[in-house]
Order: structure tokens, then C-alpha cells, then sequence
């Protein structure tokens, strides 16, 4: 445990070399999601586009004989 | 190659580190730095002798430091200060044989992030893929996907008892007219 302790205070001094996902890697990652969730979102509530979803539990039926 | 670049390191350092050790003892005299006694509980232990940048030299093994207690401070053992670590005779060797420690060559990265922001920002495409088609491309729906179309529709299949094992008229109750639970 000590081991650990001695790496993990030592590579926080060496972290000299940023990658791209540690400078940018939230932002994407947040970026995406928001992009997801917002499209999609508008997709299933707003966009009236026919899934042709079952009935079950979701139709109340009513007469049809005339 | 590699061999004769040790030596030389060792060399250099063989005759400070016998001074440092022969100055431990009660009350943290001489040598680099004083040894810490200020203790709270915990078990006994060693410092070994590398912490303090000493290797085996003609003298033999260095010695070990004996604590009658440890405490919590991880860099009680007195050797080099953490800004020296990197400079000291044991570093100095591993770093020439290897270029990354264990903990640096496994340590995680945040790549997962950009993969599962860029995924996710693909999928979001392809809806909007589905909204210009929706848009443009897709005529009405027919009217027999009417709400009112679709219910008396429900209702006729439940009456002439469509697929009643499983499918639909199976999940209806007939008896309280509604939809099974």
C-alpha cells in the first residue's frame, strides 16, 4: 500500500505530457451525449413518425360495428 | 554497454552513502538528513537500505535501518526528498534498463471518453438521418394508423379472438374488459 502511495504522489509530479482524451476527453464525452439524448429525444416525442408499436396495454378498444 | 554505465554510477556514489549510514542513530545526527523518531502507533519496521540510495559495495550489504515504530508518513524513511527520487542510484539504473515503471506502463487513460462521446455523436447523426427523411421524404401515414382506427381495430381482433394463446387476445381479460396485468 505504501507502494502505491510513493507511484501515485510520484506520477502526479510527472505528468508533464497531456493526451488528447485528458485535454478534451470530458468535453466530447459530454458533447456527445447531449447531442444523442436531444436528437433522439426529438425523435420519439416530437417527430411523429409511426413505430408501429403493440396495442398491449396501450389501445382502448372501441366498438366497431356499425 | 549498458554494464559499465552502472559501475560508473556506482563509483560515484559508493563513498556517500557509507557516510550516511554510519551517522543513524538516536536522535537523527548527521548524514543527509536527520531520521524522524516522531512516531505515532502502528507496527515496527526496516528501511531498507536502497531508500536511502546506498547499494551493495565492497563493503558488502548496506545496512538496514531499524524503526521500533512506524508511522503513517509515507516518506518517513529517509531517503532522498521526492523531487531527488528521480535523480538517485537506484532510479538512475532502472531507468536505463527500462524506460516506464509497472505503474506507469499499466496506468489508465481517458481514451474511453473520446470513444464513447464520438459513438454517441454518430448515433445522434443518425437520428437526424431519420428526421430529413421523416421531413422530406416520408408521405402521411395511412389512416389506419388513426387512434380511432386503431382501437376499433384492437377491438375486432379481440372479438374474433385473434392468436389466443399467446398472442394478443391472450393478453386481454375478458372479464374485467381490460388489458392483463
Amino acid at each position: 500500500a505504501r507502494g502505491i502511495q510513493h507511484t501515485a504522489v510520484r506520477q502526479a509530479h510527472r505528468k508533464h505530457e497531456l493526451t488528447f482524451h485528458d485535454k478534451y476527453g470530458t468535453m466530447v464525452l459530454l458533447g456527445g451525449a447531449a447531442m444523442f439524448t436531444s436528437v433522439w429525444g426529438y425523435v420519439f416525442t416530437t417527430l411523429k413518425i409511426e413505430w408501429g408499436v403493440s396495442p398491449v396495454g396501450r389501445v382502448t378498444p372501441s366498438e366497431w360495428r356499425e | 554497454m549498458l554494464a559499465s554505465r552502472v559501475f560508473s554510477l556506482v563509483g560515484r556514489r559508493s563513498i556517500s552513502t557509507s557516510l550516511c549510514l554510519r551517522a543513524h542513530g538516536h536522535g537523527g545526527s548527521g548524514g543527509r538528513r536527520g531520521i524522524k523518531h516522531s512516531l505515532e502507533g502502528g507496527s515496527t519496521g526496516i528501511c531498507p537500505g536502497w531508500a536511502v540510495g546506498a547499494v551493495p559495495s565492497q563493503e558488502g550489504p548496506p545496512e538496514l535501518l531499524f524503526f521500533p515504530q512506524l508511522s503513517l508518513d509515507p516518506w518517513q524513511c529517509p531517503g532522498p526528498e521526492l523531487g531527488e527520487w528521480e535523480a538517485s542510484l537506484p532510479w538512475q539504473v532502472y531507468r536505463i534498463k527500462f524506460n516506464e515503471t509497472y505503474a506507469e506502463m499499466n496506468k489508465g487513460t481517458n481514451e474511453w471518453k473520446t470513444i464513447l462521446g464520438g459513438v454517441l455523436f454518430f448515433l445522434g447523426l443518425t437520428g437526424i438521418i431519420l428526421i430529413w427523411q421523416k421531413h422530406f421524404m416520408y408521405a402521411p401515414a395511412p389512416h389506419t394508423f388513426s387512434d380511432e382506427w386503431l382501437s376499433a381495430q384492437t377491438k375486432r381482433m379481440l372479438d374474433m379472438r385473434v392468436n389466443p394463446v399467446q398472442g394478443i387476445t391472450a393478453q386481454w381479460d375478458f372479464d374485467k374488459n381490460e388489458w392483463k396485468k
